[in-house]
């Protein structure tokens, strides 16, 4: 009996100092990443920031070629890329799926709250776009409309936000549904689209009367029947790489990106996919 | 000096590889720079003019657009017409759907302005409700039919344009319908891709639309690529910026791209580098190979004759200078060759430019043509199509109008009758009672009667009175406006459905006439563009005048006019003509109504020509004077023999089988030539037998077989390399025009390499047969392999003057007619001259053999045309006629035999006399420098009761057979007396004792004079008394 008491007492320490020696290994591959690959979540749909090539399998776009550089500087073999959503993004890099975030992602108090941010690497605006035949020229023509925005951006409460400080509306949310893509406010509506293709149908078939996102994407949305609201705009959206909060890459991304943006790689990146 | 030699040789092989790749890397580099030279002028000259093109055609598309939705909103404004003129109009699901056949549109509806429909044909989905579709809802405003929404979702199946016009201030009537036949029109006339489709740069290059925002294909001529990523596809992302010039590979395909950005999209005109490398390989390939064997041939010929310096022991003439030592010999036959070669190169490098410029430029011409055929061909369908289309259209109208006069008969009235013309958007509508008398019209006319008289425009409208339902007449000239008008008439039937009169509308057909101008030959030639500066122009057939010219003064000319010639004017002509005082490479083609002209001017397609020809010749140049130099000129080393020891006069190889002779030639040089015999012997001869010249000619056969058989193997297999539209082909296919020009001349020189390697090849068959054969079998192949030659020599020659614009049929007739007329007057010359040309075809004898003719031995001088020229042993020159040159002995041999023969009495010891020979004969070989090999003993070779003739024979050159004979009967003379053989004894009896030493110092001091004085005698008669060279 005393034996196999020995015996299960052996296991057990076995195990621990496996387990031990695997944490070490661990902590030394997270700390030590040389060599290895950066993992970058990066949007599959926003043509010339980052769109996914189905017959390729590879991303293309400045943010793409940022990454690269980026995981070049920092000593890594090569970038390995990941589609993310605005609705996934910051769950995977929370989780550790990706290391960093490249996504049209960009700053605000609320996500510097959950994540390191290095520098911005590029500042866009919320714009809106409106079919010229539903003759909406400019905000004053938005009463009652309804918004389309991307689920899962903060397009959305930027939007509330910045309708409320022009004094459109009162900001308060009436009701929304349960799930919040559909939402009430004083005097406009809310949408909300998983996609911006399902947000651009839908405001080809005239379910959404304005479409609000990054300019960055709504230019690979606009045609010769579609307008950019003119004098709205909401300033400015500062894309920059999300790490996760307090990880030892934070500082070192942080510095790289600077170094990129300051010796004009950034510029010459944005201006070839531009 | 077998090792300078020989290093000599690795030093010309090493300068022959480095210039060769200098050379091809040169050449290669400079035509690439040229090509892309003009390419980007051209891509700019199109570039500069692209935002212009696009303009018009985005004017177009407007304009396409607005016909289209005037036709609907005439359509919603109708309704509106009926809804307010008690038409039996009413808000009902069953009256939408007559409406909408009667209409032809897809649904119509009644919707109230709040977005609610109120009646409908079919269901939508739309959602009159959203503010998508207020611009829609403008009609409350206006009264008059909205503009059109459009809602384009693919993925839904949704795409229909939408036009409303207000029935009441509450209600509209919404026309829905697919603009898919818009988009037909427009893809068809007016799109980006309708224009991008007809431009060309280069031979083969086209324009590709990529855009801007997504870097999707949205045009390229291969609709496979439309829709493609073009990142994916291979293109840089960061090469896609406005004015720039870069190499790329796009699927696969290796292209030449300038890119310019218009608005959200980026144009790239995109060559294939195969094109460009296409042309580049083959002309360098052939300049090179031209340029390896003028190289190989100047210096291996160079090294054959060091060689042959040192066999036989270097004795020419040599200048020193500097620490170098010139060899002359070596030299002036290296210059000579170094010149031919030089012109041969240069020649060849702007034969090839001119070949190829011209060819793909005809190959270009030739597509262009097919192109514009296919598009006019193409046209003339759409233009029917487009006339039924619209006459449908009008006939629609009119229906729709007679619909309402037959429910509404109060409209039959001015006032309504304008309103009704306002909403149909026609010019005129009449309404005629059953008596073909107008009742009431939109117009100012009081009264108007349809013609009773036959043959009248208006005659033709009875027949709607008479059961015809409807008529439609040909647009015709408005002669009170000028404006192109067009008639149509509906009948109108009374309840019992009699006709009881007619409804006439007149429309406007200057949309149609628009239409059909975009399809008429000179906007499509307008679009035509071959390279910066060509263009395409056409001649109505009729007439021949200018139909179309790029430059509009010289449409209406006539043919002469412009320059062109008769001739020149027929389906797949292609050769320069000069239009305007410029000259143009330029293909026609025979149109239904056209003749068709794509012409490329020469200025442009020969700018590569000058500057490539130069700069070969430039690297030739310096190439053959470095072989020159290397070839020619040796270090002086110090202690070195000057001389290697004299030539020795007996050659190291004898025997019949030698086949290396030299001859005097009449002027006194002495060549090497080839002897009779083994001229027609099959075997081949050794290397080293050769002359450096036989070597030389031996190199450049192999380099002319190897060129000849590259030819052959690209006629033969060529269609299976290169494609139909290569230059190639085109020079192999029949489209260019016979005549001297370079594509005669090229495919004459190619179907003679076919012939060439065939008949080779036939021969050398014949020759293996021959060698397994008997004699018979032999005789056969050597008669077959004769005919193959001459076969194949009067085929070509029959062959290419056809390629070369003789016709060849009357050329034999005439031929025959000239030879009946000659001769009478001149047969004689006509035969000398035949015989002549047989003489050397068949290689009878050459320039300095020595021939028998007749009675008659000489070296030959000269053969000419009519005679030749023969010097005979005296210095006479005979001059043969060429016709009675028969019964040739030619004696060009290595070496010819002197014979003597010698009688003595049959009662001589013949053992004695032959004993006497076998000791005497070597030395008289070394008192006679002239024998080559013996003297000889043969035998006895006559015999009688009293005397038998002994035959002494040795081997000499023929010069010297007449002059040995005679010392050689001298030395048997002296040798038979010295032995006192009968009867040549010194004294009559034989004398036993033995000569004193006295006698014989004194016999030798004697024979000593006698040798001087012969040997003298025959050196100051040498050139004289030679007859017959005894």
């Amino acid at each position: 009996m005393g034996s196999v008491f020995k015996a299960r007492w052996a296991v057990c320490l076995l195990a621990v100092c496996m387990a031990a020696c695997a944490c070490l290994l661990g902590g030394c591959a997270a700390g030590e990443a040389s060599g290895g690959v950066l993992k970058v979540g990066v949007r599959a749909d926003v043509v010339g920031f980052s769109s996914y090539n189905e017959h390729t399998g590879k991303f293309y776009g400045a943010e793409v070629d940022i990454a690269e550089e980026l995981a070049r500087r920092l000593g890594y073999a090569g970038a390995e890329f990941t589609a993310v959503t605005p609705e996934s993004r910051e769950e995977m890099l929370q989780r550790g799926a990706v290391d960093c975030l490249i996504a049209c992602y960009s700053v605000s108090d609320e996500r510097s709250e959950l994540f390191d941010f290095s520098p911005e690497y590029c500042t866009d605006s919320i714009i809106l776009v409106a079919q010229d035949t539903s003759l909406i020229k400019g905000i004053d023509d938005l009463g009652g409309c309804t918004f389309g925005v991307m689920s899962g951006a903060n397009t959305a409460p930027q939007l509330a936000r910045h309708l409320a400080e022009v004094g459109f509306s009162d900001g308060k949310q009436l009701s929304a549904s349960s799930d919040g893509c559909d939402a009430e406010y004083d005097t406009w509506h809310l949408m909300m689209y998983s996609s911006y293709q399902e947000l651009s149908d839908a405001l080809e078939s005239g379910e959404v009367d304005v479409m609000a996102c990054d300019g960055v994407i709504a230019k690979a949305y606009l045609n010769d029947e579609r307008v950019i609201l003119p004098g709205f705009s909401i300033d400015p959206q500062r894309y920059a790489v999300a790490t996760q909060k307090g990880s030892a890459l934070s500082g070192r991304v942080g510095d790289a990106v600077r170094g990129m943006v300051d010796d004009g790689t950034v510029a010459a990146i944005i201006d070839a996919w531009d | 000096m077998m090792y300078r030699t020989k290093g000599k040789a690795v030093i010309l092989a090493v300068a022959i590889a480095v210039s060769m790749v200098v050379m091809g890397i040169l050449l290669n580099g400079m035509q690439e720079r040229l090509q892309l030279e003009s390419l980007d002028h051209e891509i700019r000259q199109e570039a500069a003019e692209l935002p212009g093109v696009l303009q018009a055609a985005a004017d177009e598309t407007v304009g396409n657009e607005e016909t289209f939705d005037a036709i609907y909103q005439s359509k919603a404004e109708s309704v509106a017409f009926m809804a307010r003129n008690d038409v039996g109009f009413e808000a009902s699901d069953a009256k939408m759907r007559e409406y909408k056949d009667l209409l032809k549109v897809d649904n119509i509806m009644v919707v109230a302005r709040d977005g609610q429909v109120v009646a409908k044909a079919a269901d939508t989905k739309a959602n009159f409700a959203y503010d998508r579709f207020n611009a829609l809802r403008v009609t409350f405003d206006t009264g008059k039919a909205s503009d059109a929404v459009e809602i384009e979702l693919p993925e839904r199946g949704w795409l229909e344009r939408y036009y409303a016009c207000a029935l009441d201030d509450d209600s509209m009537v919404v026309i829905e319908n697919s603009p898919s036949e818009l988009r037909e029109l427009v893809d068809g006339t007016s799109s980006t891709a309708s224009v991008l489709k007809d431009m060309t740069v280069g031979r083969n290059g086209y324009v590709m639309a990529v855009s801007a925002r997504d870097y999707l294909v949205t045009y390229s001529p291969d609709t496979a690529v439309v829709g493609a990523d073009a990142l994916e596809a291979g293109l840089d992302v960061s090469e896609l910026e406005d004015g720039n010039f870069f190499h790329a590979e796009f699927n696969g395909e290796a292209l030449y791209c300038g890119v310019f950005q218009i608005d959200d999209a980026y144009y790239l005109y995109c060559v294939p580098e195969a094109d460009l490398a296409g042309s580049r390989a083959i002309t360098v390939g052939v300049i090179l190979f031209v340029f390896l064997a003028v190289m190989a041939a100047v210096a291996l010929y160079g090294i054959f004759v060091m060689q042959e310096g040192l066999r036989a022991g270097a004795g020419e003439g040599s200048v020193s200078f500097g620490g170098y030592r010139y060899n002359k010999a070596i030299g002036k036959k290296a210059i000579v060759l170094s010149i031919v070669g030089f012109l041969a190169i240069v020649g060849v490098a702007f034969y090839m430019q001119t070949l190829f410029a011209l060819s793909s430029q005809a190959v270009a011409n030739g597509q262009r043509c097919a192109e514009v055929s296919e598009t006019l061909a193409s046209n003339t369908k759409r233009a029917d199509v487009l006339e039924d289309q619209y006459a449908q259209r009008y006939l629609d109208k009119n229906h729709l109008a007679a619909y309402m006069i037959e429910r509404n008969p109060e409209l039959v009235s001015h006032g309504k009758l304008v309103e009704m013309a306002d909403a149909l958007q026609v010019a005129y509508v009449y309404v005629f009672d059953g008596n073909g008398n107008m009742t009431a019209s939109n117009t100012s006319q009081r009264s108007y009667s349809l013609s009773n008289t036959y043959g009248d425009s208006s005659y033709a409208f009875r027949s709607l009175l008479a059961g015809k339902d409807e008529f439609i007449q040909e647009p015709s000239v408005n002669a009170s406006t000028g404006e192109v008008d067009q008639w149509l008439g509906v009948a109108l039937y009374d309840d019992s459905g009699i006709a009881s009169g007619l409804v006439q509308i007149g429309v406007r057909t200057s949309n149609l006439a628009t239409l059909m101008k975009s399809l008429q030959i000179d906007h499509v030639l307008d679009g035509v563009k071959v390279g910066s500066e060509g263009f395409a122009f056409a001649l109505g057939k009729e007439d021949d005048t200018v139909a179309y010219y790029p430059n509009a003064k010289y449409i209406g000319k006539s043919a002469e006019e412009l320059g062109l010639e008769k001739t020149q004017i027929k389906d797949g002509f292609s050769d320069y003509i000069t239009v305007g005082g410029e000259r143009y490479f330029a293909n026609c083609t025979e149109l239904a109504d056209y003749y068709l002209f794509v012409a490329g001017p020469e200025g442009e397609l020969m700018a590569e020509r000058g500057p490539l020809s130069v700069a070969t010749g430039v690297i030739a140049l310096i190439c053959l004077l470095f072989v020159f130099a290397v070839l020619s000129l040796e270090h002086r080393a110090q202690g070195e023999p000057g001389e290697q020891g004299r030539p020795s006069a007996r050659r190291g190889h004898r025997g019949s089988d030698a086949r290396m002779v030299n001859v005097v030639m009449a002027d006194g040089r002495t060549k090497r030539t080839e002897s009779a015999v083994s001229r027609w012997l099959n075997g081949s001869m050794a290397w080293n037998e050769k002359s450096p010249e036989q070597k030389l000619a031996t190199v450049i056969r192999w380099f002319a077989g190897v060129g000849v058989f590259c030819v052959f193997l690209a006629v033969v297999f060529g269609d299976r390399v290169f494609s139909s539209d290569s230059v190639f082909a085109y020079i192999l296919g029949d489209d260019w025009e016979r005549g001297v020009n370079v594509f005669a001349v090229t495919a004459s020189i190619m179907y003679a390499c076919v012939a060439i390697t065939v008949a080779t090849i036939a021969q050398w068959v014949l020759r293996l047969l021959s060698d397994v054969l008997g004699t018979r079998g032999e005789t056969v192949c050597r008669l077959l392999s004769s005919v193959v030659k001459y076969g194949m020599v009067v085929f070509m020659l029959y062959w290419c003057l056809g390629v070369l614009g003789v016709d060849t049929a009357t050329l034999l007739a005439s031929m025959g007619i000239i030879t009946l007329a000659l001769s009478f007057g001149a047969k004689d010359l006509i035969t000398d001259i035949l015989c002549g040309l047989f003489i050397i075809f068949e290689g009878e004898f050459r320039v300095g053999d020595i021939i028998q003719v007749g009675s008659s031995t000489g070296t030959v001088m000269e053969i000419g045309v009519r005679t030749t020229k023969i010097k005979n042993g005296a210095g006479d020159v005979l001059v043969l006629r060429n016709s009675g040159i028969s019964n040739v002995v030619n004696k060009t041999k290595l070496d010819s035999y002197a014979n003597v023969d010698v009688v003595i009495p049959t009662g001589e010891s013949l053992p004695y006399v032959e004993n006497v020979l076998s000791r005497e004969l070597p030395k008289v070989a070394e008192r006679v420098p002239e024998i080559l090999d013996g003297p000889f003993y043969k035998g006895v070779v006559e015999l009688t009761d009293s005397a038998m003739t002994i035959r002494v024979v040795a081997t000499c050159s023929e010069t010297d057979r007449a002059a040995l004979e005679r010392s050689l009967k001298r030395e048997m003379k002296l040798l038979l007396s010295r032995n006192d053989i009968a009867p040549y004894q010194l004294t009559c009896e034989h004398d036993e004792a033995e000569p004193t030493a006295d006698e014989l110092m004194e016999n030798a001091a004697q024979l000593k004079e006698a040798d001087a004085f012969s040997e003298q005698q025959a050196n100051a008669a040498r050139n004289v008394g030679n007859d017959a060279r005894k």
